[in-house]
């Protein structure tokens, strides 16, 4: 036989895979390793209020990539509703309009937010028009005395925002910070009434409306903060820190005057947002690098595509490896499976039900096809219609499963739904033939073992190092594929058989 | 481990994955494969090569035929019926005779005109074939063993096993139904296995589960040194088929009727690697003797001197 051949095609399978695998990891920096403080968020916001039976507007405002933050995918759910988004002036609007409608209702916007450092700053935008306060009687006299006390001390306009700051955050009582800011000041007020005084002394300023990016966060409060304008550049201010930057961890959402929710034609408007940390495959540093070298590279990576489509490819790429490992389990241990590939789709499975409870499932499941299998045995079915029936049947026990398990509180059996039941009417197939030609022996433990290497297969692709390397370095799978080959032309004995002929050894 | 697993290669004891890779893939393509998973293709062969298959004596293809079914069965007193791709024994009926107006069968049971026309009908619609495909159901002869074999099978048919590669039979076991086997020749099942000494024709020790024997399970005599009638015959159809279905490495299972001599009664495009254990040899250092040999084993005869002159069994030669 020509391995020659087979050799040269697995060395360059495993060349390229090597150089590319080696070029990403060595030169572009790709981490080899699942990166634990990757920066990713999903953030929610749910808007619910009271329609009173007339057409409803509601508005709010939508993330968009700035500053270190990148918004990866975003999405609206707003059933009923008619959705459009469009920028009118510094925010994009989000508007759903409705033309009729009554009772409570509930609007969802969610953003998956990814941050990466040191990204090139915003193009300056124009001069932008300046606003006097518009401040009245007593309280245009107290802005005016801190403008021009302030004015006296400060040295530019960066000093004058810091002052005004701090005089805003403490104001001496009795004094004229006190008397514009009212009895109970919030950030948001203080914001607000920063940009009305910093418009009194010329100099052109906004509020800005953002999120604290918490690991975890049910109910997030927004954060206010202000940005000036200063030499052709809007430059954020941190009222905490006094510095001239965006406050840390926070993620800026919306500007100017305005709240979060408009509504019209409806009541008790409630928001609630929430921040989470997902602990995804984000690459910060590596996607900077490449960024750096060049964007193509990123741009025809899996880091190109939506975010749900790499979700599925992170499954799909550790799929090559359990099935190499079921290659060497069958092929050069020799275990017997019912389906070749069968193990490694329970395995798929079992991600979504969890170990123990996939087994005791898959168990159940097969155990129960089993019985209505023997027993449609009496009736001489003609093998279609046969599997059809045991295929109908395992649906309904699925069906059944997940009812029960349902009503008793067990959530975990709903994903009873997600095993391959095609797969699973075959196994029960394939047992039962097997149960009658060879005995129940033979059967219960072909079917252990198709379980134990399902399992073996479920650990091996789950490993999470595993699934990362696999889903940043694809370029690896050649060198799965080299391996698989290889095997391919193996032609040493099975573990198995040197028991079977142990016999044999001595005659030699 | 890898001390038995080197033993086993110097014993020259042949593994599925070497089977696999270097005989079957390279000598058997995959186009002649048809020839020997159907029946009728493999009777239709035998029969222009001039080798002796059980009569077939009708052949139903097509549900509107089952009604033909009792008319053919007419015309004789004890016959066969089988699916044409059928594996492992599976769907066959062999019957002896006849009272009462039924089916008397080998088994022991008896089935009316109905159940024996739903039997065909069944055949036919795949249920005893391995992919589910539509089959055919064959009425044949039915094989009356030689006396030989009466004291060491129980119920059943014995037939004999023999490897042929490139034309040369390499290795040869005859498997004797038992009563765990239910009568099939099948060594998974239970049946015995026992070598058989090319060069002589006797068998050898025999294999019954995974522990050798000398006696036969359910009749006590004796399975060893047992000389196969007409070995010369067998070895000569044996050598032939590989003109037959040019297939590199098969195996070929015979059967020898009291009437009509030796008779093929299957040919195996995959056969099993058990005949190592009855024969208590390896199959490998024999493949490896034909493949450097080849060139002078052309002709029929050759190839079966080759077989005699080198393929004698070691355990004999010890024992001798």
């Amino acid at each position: 036989m020509n391995n020659r051949h087979l050799y040269i095609l697995c060395a360059i399978l495993v060349a390229i895979g090597a150089l590319m695998t080696g070029y990403r990891l060595l030169v572009l920096g790709f981490p080899a390793l699942p990166d634990q403080t990757s920066e990713t968020w999903r953030i929610e916001a749910r808007v619910a209020f009271d329609a009173q039976d007339k057409s409803v507007k509601a508005q709010i405002p939508t993330l968009q990539s700035e500053g270190p933050y990148a918004v990866v995918s975003e999405s609206f759910v707003a059933p009923g509703f008619g959705l459009t988004t469009a920028k009118p002036t510094l925010n994009r609007i989000a508007t759903f309009t409705v033309s009729r409608a009554n009772g409570p209702e509930a609007l969802y916007y969610s953003a998956v937010v990814h941050r990466i450092l040191d990204r090139t700053a915003a193009a300056s935008d124009d001069n932008p028009p300046l606003q006097r306060s518009g401040f009245s009687g007593a309280r245009a006299a107290a802005s005016e005395a801190i403008v021009r006390r302030l004015e006296s001390q400060a040295a530019g306009s960066e000093s004058f925002v810091q002052l005004l700051m701090r005089e805003l955050a403490a104001p001496p009582a009795g004094r004229e910070a006190a008397a514009l800011l009212g009895p109970t000041p919030n950030s948001r007020r203080v914001a607000d009434i920063a940009v009305r005084v910093l418009g009194d002394a010329n100099i052109p300023a906004r509020a800005v409306h953002g999120l604290r990016l918490d690991p975890d966060r049910r109910d997030a409060r927004f954060s206010h903060w202000i940005e000036f304008w200063r030499d052709g550049t809007w430059v954020p201010f941190d009222p905490d820190s006094g510095a001239l930057k965006v406050p840390d961890n926070h993620l800026p959402w919306w500007r100017g005057n305005n709240g979060f929710l408009t509504v019209d034609g409806a009541a008790d408007a409630e928001v609630a947002v929430a921040v989470r940390r997902v602990y995804a495959f984000t690459l910060r540093t590596a996607l900077e690098r490449a960024n750096a070298v060049n964007e193509k590279l990123v741009e025809f990576s899996l880091f190109g595509l939506p975010l749900q489509t790499q979700e599925v490819f992170r499954i799909l790429l550790v799929v090559p490896l359990g099935i190499l490992f079921l290659v060497v389990l069958r092929n050069v241990i020799g275990i017997k499976t019912f389906g070749t590939f069968m193990p490694v789709l329970i395995a798929l499975a079992f991600r979504e039900t969890q170990l123990v409870g996939g087994v005791i499932m898959f168990s159940f499941v097969v155990g129960v096809g089993l019985l209505v299998r023997l027993y449609l045995e009496q009736l001489k079915l003609l093998l279609v219609p046969r599997l059809a029936a045991v295929v109908m049947v395992v649906i309904i026990i699925m069906a059944a499963v997940s009812i029960v398990s349902h009503k008793f509180g067990f959530d975990r059996g709903l994903s009873v739904a997600l095993f391959p039941i095609v797969i699973l009417s075959m196994t029960i197939e394939r047992m039962t033939v097997v149960w009658d030609e060879r005995g129940p022996r033979e059967a219960m433990q072909q079917g252990f073992s198709s379980l134990a290497v399902a399992v073996a297969c479920y650990l091996v692709m789950n490993i999470t190092a595993v699934q990362h390397f696999l889903f940043v370095f694809p370029e690896s799978l050649f060198i799965v594929l080299a391996f698989c080959l290889l095997l391919g032309r193996y032609s040493g004995y099975r573990l198995v058989e040197l028991k079977r002929f142990k016999v044999l050894a001595g005659n030699g | 481990m890898f001390g038995l697993a080197k033993k086993l290669r110097e014993a020259g004891v042949l593994g599925i994955n070497h089977r696999n890779a270097v005989y079957l893939l390279p000598y058997n393509e995959r186009r002649n494969y048809p020839l020997v998973d159907d029946k009728v293709l493999t009777k239709e062969l035998a029969r222009k090569a001039g080798a002796a298959v059980p009569d077939l004596y009708g052949l139903i293809e097509i549900q509107a035929q089952v009604a033909r079914v009792p008319e053919i069965l007419k015309a004789h007193e004890d016959f066969v019926v089988k699916p044409a791709q059928g594996s492992q024994g599976e769907g066959i009926v062999v019957v002896t005779g006849r009272s009462a107006g039924l089916y008397r069968t080998a088994a022991g049971t008896l089935m009316s005109e109905d159940e024996m026309t739903f039997h065909v009908s069944n055949i036919l619609s795949g249920i005893y074939s391995l992919g589910g495909q539509n089959d055919k159901a064959i009425i044949e002869y039915r094989v009356k063993f030689d006396s030989v074999f009466e004291k060491i099978a129980f119920r059943g048919v014995p037939d004999v096993r023999i490897i042929v590669f490139l034309g040369v039979p390499v290795m040869a076991m005859v498997r004797l139904p038992t009563r765990m086997s239910g009568g099939k020749a099948n060594l998974h099942q239970g049946a015995i296995g026992a070598g058989i000494d090319i060069p002589t024709g006797r068998t050898l020790t025999a294999v019954w589960k995974n522990s050798v024997v000398t006696e036969h399970p359910d009749t006590q005599n004796p399975v060893s040194g047992v000389q196969i009638p007409n070995w010369d015959r067998l070895l000569d159809i044996a050598a032939r088929s590989y003109e037959m279905t040019d297939l590199g490495y098969q195996g070929i299972d015979l059967v020898l009727d009291a009437e009509r001599g030796p008779l093929i009664l299957e040919l195996n495009a995959r056969p099993g690697l058990n005949i190592q254990i009855a024969n208590r040899e390896g199959l490998g250092k024999r493949l490896e003797a034909v493949v450097a040999h080849r060139d002078a084993l052309k002709a029929v005869d050759d190839r079966i001197a080759f077989a005699k002159a080198n393929f004698g069994s070691k355990i004999l030669a010890g024992a001798a």
